[in-house]
Order: C-alpha cells, then sequence, then structure tokens
C-alpha cells in the first residue's frame, strides 16, 4: 500500500467514454474514491459495469477522459509502469473467480508478488487463515468450492495490500450463504487494512452495506 | 531497475514457470503438455542414436584400443586406421617403446605393426588376414582390435635387436579370420611371404570387442615375429607406438613427440574426432540428423506448445489483471518453453539409451557385433540440442502468446 493521504482520492475517473462497435458504453462517467472508503456501483444488465471495472482496474484504457490512481496520470504511463501500479495499488476480484488452473490456491493468491519476489509470505498465511482457506492452500482450483475460490481471490487481490480492491459481481457466482461469508471476510479485511473497496453489481441486497452508492445508467455514474 | 530487484525479478519469474510447469505436468491438461515433453525428447532421442551409431561406425577399428591413451605416428599417418597400410614407418621402436616403459608416468608402451598378410590355413587354401604386432605385456590385452591377452608377455625372438630368440609363433585370430581360414585353436598358419618357412600356431580367437571390427579377418602376433615374416626387421620397424598413460601430463606429451622427429601424438579425444571427420559418411548422417531433429524438434514444439499457449490466452490475460507486465508475460512462455525443452531434452536421454540398448541387440543378432558406442560428451549435447530446439521455439510461441493475449476477453 502506498502512503495515502487521507484526503486525497486513490481512484479518481473523469469524464471517462469508451466506445465500442460505434456505440458509448460509458459516456462521461465521473467518480473519486477516498482511502478507506466502500463504495457500490450499480445497474442494469449491459449498461456497462463491467466496462467501468475493467478501466477502473487499468485492464481497459478509456477512449477519452482521465483516470488517476493516487497521483499517477493512467493515460500517461507505459504498459510495463501500468502493470506495476496495477499490482502495487488495485487488487481485483472477478465474478468468475479467475484462478489459473494450474496453480495451487496459494500460488495463485501469491502471483501478484511471486513474479517479481514481492511476496509477504507472514501476509499471505494470515490472509488465508482470515479467509478459511488455510487448510486449502495447496489445492488446485478444480478441488475447491465456489466459496473457496472466491476467498482465494480476495486473498489474491489483497495480498500486496492495495490502496483500493475493485469487485466485479464479488458473490455473483455463489450461493447466498457462501455470498453473505465472501463479502463479511471482505467488508473486515478492508476495514483492518484501510483499503478502499468499489464493489460492482446488480444485486439490491447489497445496498445497505456501502456508504456511496452509483447507479450507472446511459453510461453514467449518477448518486443513488 | 536495480540489479538486485531484476535478479528478484527473475528469479520469481522462474519460480512462477516451474510451479505453472509442474501444474501442468501433474494436473489439469497432463496429456497435452507431455505430448510437447515428448515432441522434443523423440527427435533429440533420434540424433543421438544416430549420432552413437556414427561413431561406432568411424571409429569402431581404431578406438576399440581400450587401454590407449595415446598414438604416436609418424606424421603421414596421423590418423589412419588399423587397416591402413604401407606407409611411413618408425624404426628401431622396441629400444624407444622400451625407453618410454621406463618412465613414472607412462604405464605401457608397445610399437604396433599392420600388414595385410597372405597365409596358407589348415585346408591349403589361401586367405588374407590383417595382421597386428605387437609386444604383449600383462594387463594391457586390449591394446589392439582383437584381443592379446592369450599372448603371454614378452617378445622373445627380438632378443635385443638379433632377432635370433625363441619364436613363440603363437597367434590370435579374430572370429572372422578364424572362420575365413576355418581354423581353430591348435591349428597351424603358414604366412606365405615368410622365406624362413616360419608359421603360427593358433591359441585363442577372440570375440569383437566393438562394432566394425568383426568384419575384419585380424590377426595378433608377437611384434618381431611379424617384423621377421613381413621383412620389417632390418630397421626394426612399427607403424606407430601405442602408450597406456592415465596420469600422463604436458610433460609426457612432450617427451611422446619427442620420440621421433616427425612424431604426431594423437590422445584418445583427438584421434576420435579426426576419424568422424574423415569418415564422411557417419559425420554426414550425425549433421544430417542434428539438422533434422532442430527441424522436426522445432515444428513439434511450435505446434504442439503453439495449442498450449493460444490455449492459455486466459490464464496470461488473468497474470496481466493482477499486474504482471506484457514482459513478464513474454519472459514466462520463454522461460516455461525452456523447461519444457529441457525436461525433453532429459527424457531424450532414457530414450536414446533404450534406443541404443535395441540397435545393439538387433546389430549382435543379425551382425554379431555392436554398433552403438556411448561417449559422456553425448549427455550434455542432447540437453544442449533440446535446450536449442526451446530456443528456436520461442520467438514463434511469443508471437502466438501475445495474438492471443490481446484477443483474450476476462469479462
Amino acid at each position: 500500500m502506498t502512503d495515502a493521504d487521507p484526503g486525497r482520492p486513490v481512484l479518481r475517473a473523469e469524464d471517462l467514454r469508451v466506445e465500442r462497435g460505434g456505440r458509448a458504453v460509458l459516456d462521461g462517467a465521473s467518480l473519486a474514491v477516498a482511502p478507506s472508503e466502500r463504495v457500490l456501483i450499480r445497474g442494469d444488465s449491459g449498461a456497462g459495469k463491467t466496462t467501468l471495472f475493467e478501466v477502473l482496474g487499468l485492464l481497459l484504457p478509456p477512449t477519452d477522459g482521465s483516470l488517476y490512481v493516487g497521483d499517477a496520470d493512467a493515460a500517461a504511463l507505459s504498459e510495463r509502469e501500468r502493470a506495476r501500479l496495477r499490482r502495487e495499488t488495485v487488487g481485483v476480484v472477478f465474478q468468475e473467480f479467475r484462478l489459473i488452473p494450474d496453480l495451487t490456491a496459494r500460488e495463485n493468491a501469491a502471483l501478484p508478488g511471486e513474479h517479481d519476489g514481492s511476496v509477504d509470505g507472514a501476509w499471505l498465511s494470515e490472509l488465508f487463515e482470515r479467509l478459511d482457506v488455510a487448510d486449502r492452500r495447496a489445492a488446485y482450483p478444480a478441488a475447491l468450492s465456489g466459496g473457496e475460490k472466491q476467498r482465494v481471490a480476495v486473498a489474491r487481490a489483497l495480498v500486496s495490500r492495495p490502496d483500493v480492491v475493485l469487485a466485479d459481481e464479488p458473490t455473483g457466482q455463489l450461493d447466498p450463504a457462501a455470498a453473505d461469508r465472501v463479502l463479511e471476510l471482505l467488508f473486515e479485511l478492508q476495514a483492518e487494512t484501510d483499503t478502499a473497496l468499489v464493489v460492482v453489481s446488480h444485486d439490491p441486497q447489497l445496498v445497505d452495506r456501502f456508504e456511496r452508492r452509483y447507479r450507472l445508467t446511459d453510461g453514467r455514474l449518477r448518486t443513488a | 531497475m536495480a540489479d538486485g530487484s531484476r535478479l528478484a525479478r527473475w528469479r520469481g519469474l522462474v519460480g512462477v514457470a516451474v510451479v505453472r510447469l509442474w501444474g501442468r505436468l501433474t494436473a489439469g491438461r497432463r496429456r497435452r503438455t507431455w505430448l510437447c515433453v515428448v515432441g522434443i525428447a523423440v527427435p533429440v532421442a533420434l540424433l543421438l542414436v544416430v549420432t552413437s551409431v556414427s561413431i561406432g561406425l568411424a571409429t569402431g577399428p581404431t578406438t576399440s584400443a581400450d587401454d590407449v591413451d595415446y598414438w604416436v605416428t609418424p606424421e603421414s599417418n596421423a590418423s589412419s586406421a588399423v587397416t591402413d597400410v604401407g606407409t611411413t614407418r618408425f624404426a628401431g621402436t622396441h629400444a624407444t617403446a622400451a625407453r618410454l616403459s621406463a618412465r613414472d608416468d607412462v604405464a605401457f608402451a608397445s610399437p604396433m605393426l599392420t600388414e595385410l598378410l597372405a597365409v596358407e590355413g589348415p585346408d591349403g587354401g589361401t586367405e588374407y588376414l590383417l595382421a597386428v604386432g605387437v609386444v604383449p605385456e600383462q594387463g594391457y590385452g586390449s591394446v589392439t582390435p582383437v584381443s592379446s591377452v592369450q599372448l603371454s608377455p614378452d617378445d622373445p625372438y627380438y632378443a635385443g635387436g638379433s632377432y635370433d630368440g625363441r619364436w613363440t609363433g603363437s597367434m590370435v585370430l579374430s572370429e572372422a579370420a578364424a572362420e575365413t581360414l576355418d581354423a581353430g585353436t591348435g591349428a597351424t598358419v603358414a604366412p606365405r611371404r615368410s622365406a624362413s618357412n616360419r608359421t603360427f600356431t593358433v591359441v585363442g580367437v577372440s570375440p569383437p570387442k566393438r562394432a566394425g571390427v568383426s568384419q575384419f579377418p585380424v590377426a595378433v602376433v608377437r611384434l618381431s615375429e611379424l617384423q621377421a615374416v613381413v621383412g620389417a626387421d632390418e630397421r626394426d620397424a612399427a607403424d606407430r607406438l601405442l602408450v597406456a598413460a592415465p596420469s600422463a601430463t604436458a610433460e609426457t606429451e612432450a617427451a611422446l613427440a619427442a620420440t621421433y622427429p616427425n612424431a604426431a601424438v594423437r590422445s584418445r579425444g583427438e584421434l576420435l574426432v579426426e576419424r568422424a571427420v574423415d569418415e564422411q559418411l557417419p559425420l554426414a548422417m550425425a549433421a544430417s540428423a542434428l539438422i533434422l531433429s532442430l527441424t522436426t524438434g522445432t515444428l513439434l514444439i511450435g505446434t504442439t506448445f503453439g495449442f498450449e499457449v493460444a490455449a492459455s490466452s486466459r490464464r496470461r490475460a488473468i497474470l496481466a489483471a493482477v499486474g504482471v507486465s506484457g514482459r513478464s508475460r513474454a519472459a514466462l512462455i520463454g522461460l516455461e518453453t525452456l523447461l519444457l525443452a529441457l525436461l525433453g531434452g532429459y527424457l531424450a536421454l532414457v530414450v536414446w539409451a533404450g534406443g541404443s540398448f535395441a540397435a545393439n541387440a538387433v546389430a549382435r543378432w543379425r551382425f554379431d557385433t555392436q554398433v552403438a558406442v556411448f561417449e559422456p560428451w553425448l549427455l550434455p549435447a542432447g540437453v544442449a540440442v533440446a535446450v536449442l530446439i526451446g530456443l528456436l521455439s520461442v520467438p514463434y510461441l511469443l508471437f502466438v502468446g501475445r495474438r492471443s493475449t490481446e484477443e483474450a476477453d476476462l469479462g
């Protein structure tokens, strides 16, 4: 985690615009996320939530607009610098877990730091303990339940102590009990580590659990 | 990037590549990954089998002298084989060999004379043998292409150069020679050129020691007796000096080179290389096998691992999502390819051992000899060729990886 100024947003998007097939999926979306803040972005299917998630996660460059991660202007960075920024300051959780099948649970979670030798093994072990998957660390994804996979994905998102965690429908593939458990753990760890959390979801049951809520309509973010 | 963090990054990348490859070999799409390994192992193993057979064919008659570390030959005969006869010869060879044998760093030295000899066998027919004359020594029965162990040590007929000592007439025949002459132990063999009507008695029939030897009808006798038969006794002539000096130093080699003004000293390794070059067919076989194995290996790994790389686009998209840069993802493809190649190289060594054993078994059954030889340097050479195949495949695999990652969708 970088030393974020408490008053300065860890993530700031201004007038984001993304066009696909001649259609504007995002059309002037703006958002600022403060440190430790929980933000929910809701929207109907096809509203562009996943596109917004990819842009905020530095996975997709916007057609127009600006994105700042901390003080860094994402558009001004090289691919390598963007990868480094993503690795060190942004954690991502996907709807479909996105674990690599030929790596064990621990190896998957360690990936962001493992490949450059910066992984904090003690912190990773603590995450596995806290997320109740310590005894599954040597298992391959095929042997894990949906809830276990998502908890491993949460560990992967938090292992590098990022400034912000982005989650795209993190409970979309889970049964209600597993979904509750994953969210509880995610919130708990987010609060303890002062990490900002941005969840993109269409699930109406999540509304009460977030301080700030937005709705994505016609490619724009509106306060809900 | 500082050197320390660059090292940490590479160490981390190698670690990730190793665990990913291990995962692929033991879990998930195992069959496809093992197919890639076999795709490298088979052409490399074929290369090794062809090369070891080529070396066997090229060097069999000469290097079959297991106990010999150096061959000292007249300059013009430097790379001649046992079968080369009638060329420049050394004189005064008994005395020279005795002088060399007296050195602390020389275990054994003997002149060796080879001559094509017309002989009359027990049935009265005339046949040609390749006669080899040496001074036998206890414990050095393997200095000749056919074992001379059945000849007792010393060369009494030489008698200090007077050539009037005791004539032993002992002769060891190769199996091919015994068959040609239809002669067994105890049979009398009479050289047609002998002015003194000297004859030899067969004291043993020796099986061939290595590839190529069994085809030659070879007879091993004591040096002075062969010299007397062929008229080489006047100058105590021999074609070469065989020297066993397992702990030889540069000083030893200098002493060997100083034996005669025109002496050329060849170690076992040098002779093997020269023979391989001289024998152009086996060399061409080995070179063709190298080119073929590089081509087929590269095509096989390019195809099989290319499919694997293309099918792994989502995995690389996940790596990108967690902050692994494009350069690191490319490095992972390269490292995984080289690790696969390395694994294929080691598997090739196992297949080579089996293939050589099979080739020798067939050759023994069909021709009563063995054709493939084991040379230790082929072990690292096989692994090096496998790694070279991996290196040649990397650019194409990077291209496939780049294209498929760009098309991957994580949404």
